[in-house]
């Protein structure tokens, strides 16, 4: 998710309100990890420009960043109700009712988000790939299959896709296929699926077939790379 | 009270059949809500006024965010169960449990406090004279308490040869070699000085580190030579090859060929699946078994565990307690030593996911024959209300009916206890007042304990096996007509504590059991064939 973060924050629209300086303030700070200073500038910018859904969004967007899910849900439903037909704040909305383990809420956030996306005619694999992702976590697999077909309709090199789909054979117990989906990945760029990731899986669903040379060619190569803190 | 639609209704047809004033059905009482599964009860009904000392400091020191455990077991034989409570910065307490719930400290006279800073709490006989012993983990040096059947105990730790400093968290005596005497695994946490404790800040204020700022430690193993002490197996059992952040384990047979496995939780390292293949050699197997990473492969934060046959397939499934955003871990045993992660499908994955988990319990309150769930939930810093909105330090005690595929979260309904928020840590069940309804003690950090009492509520009828104390590999099937349950009786399990080790069979609304049976290591039987419900019963293994 986080490529997708900074898509969002490079492509953001030219801020047009007296906000300006402090948004793109708190975007620095953020680009430079300094989350204090972030919280402050978009704060403050919401106090200036209370009614622009820019400033709404990038401080709900930082809440969520910052894993402070209860001040993202309440600002970003200000900044949906600011900006409704907006797709980005329709998602990070979703993102933050699934960290608040409110999955019913989510997934319907992301059913709205979707509607929103193809009706501004821009699809985003990647909001398919999180609904997809936060499904399989509530063990809806066939339901997180249509998320992921879909991604990889709209986007059949998306590495991200291809790894949810070797972790949804995986699942299944079609071990080869896993194989074959998590090997198709491998080379492709990566918007956040990374190598540790996918030869984790390579390496057990190689187990599973009972490959042991590959299982454990596989795992030297996922114990290779360090783990990224999930605190 | 609100007067609602459908008991206005009752209320009013109920007032036509007998005649009554219309006056007084509207100022008659509502039906009173059912009472709670569980209630709470207070220092002044059970006389257990031991309050946790967590030995908290402005500078934030690991060990204080660690503790503390609680122990359930008869150390006088007096068929009451009584409760130890570790403490870290103050003496541990001892309470004799008296009868109709009430308690007196007893620690001088057993001579019980404890050493250095305690953590955790173990029970065993690892002696076998008959009369369970009490082994304290600490940071420092573990105790190992004989007990001298005769209300006091004894510090035998040295002569044991057990008497080594160290950040020592979970302890589980389990027969690894089957030779009839309880061996001893040794959990440690992490490589910790706290001469070289990195300091930790928000802002101008210290918070405890997160463990990846210290390197694991390897934990040991020892082998109890019968004669009351211990050698060190750790490196050649294979134990001391992996050396991880150990808070939770539990001794359990996940391939079901009779030898003892281990499961160990770490903490912000991958979980280690230690497969017992006899000769006295474990092979680690927690990454190809599925039970040592997150579905991504990212190590979580594994505190509590526990271990039983959730969904009645005959296999021995696992479970973990991680930290908050991470989910906690119900593994499903598939067989063939793998495992899947079941946590989203029952239910338990969104229930947990706000919450860090330490204490953990399969057990049957509802006595319907399976294991149900109870957690107990704090976040380990006890600042980290200052910093988000989102999470808490205390947290809620959670409450799971096992439903079969689902495990379903308790409302108000489990009882006040369970509506509140608690710095909590260990957990303990037990039948404390010997009614077969399974009760349950909370050790908080830092603060009294909760003794939560079963009244009965909505629970079914009971049979209780009393083994003695050390039945650890026997396993336990029991009969209602041709419906046939299996329980395995394992070691550890929950958090830096230990349950009553007795064991209660549900039996919904039978009012016997068509037969029961304890298979105990080594293969010899006991049968009891339709025994009554609501007793418990004193089993022992055939000469």
């Amino acid at each position: 998710m986080i490529p997708l973060v900074v898509a969002l924050l490079l492509f953001q629209p030219p801020p047009v309100d007296s906000a300006e300086t402090l948004t793109r303030q708190g975007r620095q700070a953020m680009a430079r990890n300094d989350f204090d200073a972030a919280r402050t500038s978009f704060t403050q910018a919401v106090l200036k420009a209370p009614a622009s859904p820019q400033a709404r969004f990038l401080l709900g967007f930082f809440h969520y960043v910052d894993n402070d899910f209860v001040q993202a849900e309440t600002t970003l439903r200000k900044a949906r109700e600011l900006a409704p037909q907006d797709p980005r704040t329709a998602l990070f909305l979703a993102l933050t009712l699934d960290g608040l383990a409110r999955p019913a809420e989510a997934a319907a956030a992301f059913e709205v988000t979707l509607q929103l996306e193809a009706k501004a005619k821009r699809p985003n694999p990647e909001t398919h790939i999180a609904y997809a992702r936060m499904l399989f976590a509530e063990g809806r697999l066939p339901d997180a299959q249509q998320q992921v077909s879909r991604a990889l309709t709209l986007n059949p090199r998306s590495r991200e896709a291809h790894y949810e789909q070797a972790r949804l054979r995986f699942e299944a117990g079609n071990f080869p296929a896993a194989i074959a989906e998590a090997t198709q990945a491998l080379p492709l760029p990566s918007e956040g699926t990374t190598d540790r990731q996918l030869h984790f899986l390579l390496s057990r669903a190689f187990g599973r077939l009972g490959n042991t040379a590959k299982a454990d060619e596989h795992r030297r190569a996922f114990e290779a790379i360090p783990a990224g803190v999930v605190r | 009270m609100r007067l609602q639609g459908n008991n206005y209704n009752s209320r009013c047809l109920a007032h036509l059949l007998c005649a009554c004033s219309p006056f007084f059905v509207l100022a008659s009482p509502l039906p009173a809500a059912a009472p709670a599964i569980y209630e709470t009860l207070p220092p002044s009904r059970t006389g257990i006024t031991f309050s946790h000392q967590s030995g908290l400091t402005e500078r934030r020191r690991l060990p204080e965010s660690i503790a503390p455990g609680v122990a359930i077991f008869d150390y006088n034989g007096d068929g009451l169960m009584d409760i130890y409570f570790v403490n870290s910065a103050g003496p541990g307490a001892l309470y004799r449990n008296d009868g109709n719930l009430h308690f007196t400290n007893v620690t001088a006279a057993a001579g019980v406090p404890g050493r250095d800073f305690g953590l955790g709490v173990t029970t065993c006989d690892y002696n076998s004279d008959g009369a369970p012993d009490l082994f304290i983990t600490s940071y420092g040096r573990n105790t190992l308490y004989r007990n001298n059947r005769n209300g006091t105990f004894t510090d035998v730790t040295r002569e044991a040869g057990l008497e080594l400093p160290g950040l020592w968290t979970a302890a589980v005596f389990f027969d690894f070699d089957n030779d009839g005497h309880p061996d001893l695994f040794l959990g440690h946490f992490v490589d910790y000085d706290p001469a070289t404790e990195p300091a930790c800040r928000y802002g101008d204020r210290y918070h405890y580190c997160h463990p990846l700022s210290f390197k694991p430690h390897p934990s040991k193993l020892y082998r109890n030579q019968g004669d009351g002490t211990f050698s060190d197996v750790s490196v050649s059992s294979g134990i001391a090859a992996h050396p991880g952040k150990v808070f939770g384990a539990v001794s359990t047979d996940v391939n079901k060929d009779g030898l003892l496995d281990l499961f160990v939780a770490n903490d912000s390292v991958p979980n280690f699946l230690f497969i017992n293949r006899g000769h006295g050699k474990f092979d680690e197997v927690g990454l190809d078994a599925g039970v040592a990473y997150s579905a991504d492969g990212n190590p979580r934060s594994g505190m509590g565990v526990d271990a039983t046959d959730f969904n009645g397939d005959g296999l021995i499934d696992l479970f973990v307690a991680n930290f908050n955003r991470e989910r906690f871990s119900l593994y499903r045993n598939l067989g063939a030593l793998h495992f899947t992660d079941d946590a989203g499908p029952t239910g338990l994955g969104t229930a947990t996911q706000m919450y860090s988990g330490w204490g953990a319990r399969f057990f049957d309150f509802d006595l319907d024959g399976d294991d149900d769930l109870v957690l107990a939930n704090s976040h380990p810093d006890d600042q980290i209300g200052k910093l988000s909105t989102t999470l808490t330090f205390r947290e809620p005690l959670l409450l799971f009916r096992n439903e079969g595929a689902k495990f379903t979260l308790l409302g108000p309904e489990a009882g006040p206890a369970f509506t509140q928020n608690w710095p909590a840590r260990g957990l303990a069940v037990g039948d404390l007042d010997n009614d077969g309804y399974p009760d349950i003690v909370i050790a908080n950090t830092g603060e009294a304990p909760l003794i939560l009492h079963h009244t009965g509520q909505g629970a079914g009828n009971w049979l209780g096996l009393d083994p003695g104390p050390a039945p650890v590999g026997a396993i336990v099937r029991w009969a209602i007509g041709d419906k046939v349950r299996t329980k395995l009786l394992h070691a550890g399990g929950s958090y830096l504590s230990a349950h009553d080790p007795r064991v209660i069979l549900g039996l919904g609304p039978a009012t016997q059991a068509t037969w029961v049976e304890v298979q105990w290591p080594g293969g010899r039987k006991t049968r009891l064939t339709q025994p009554a419900a609501r007793s418990y019963y004193k089993v022992v293994p055939p000469q």
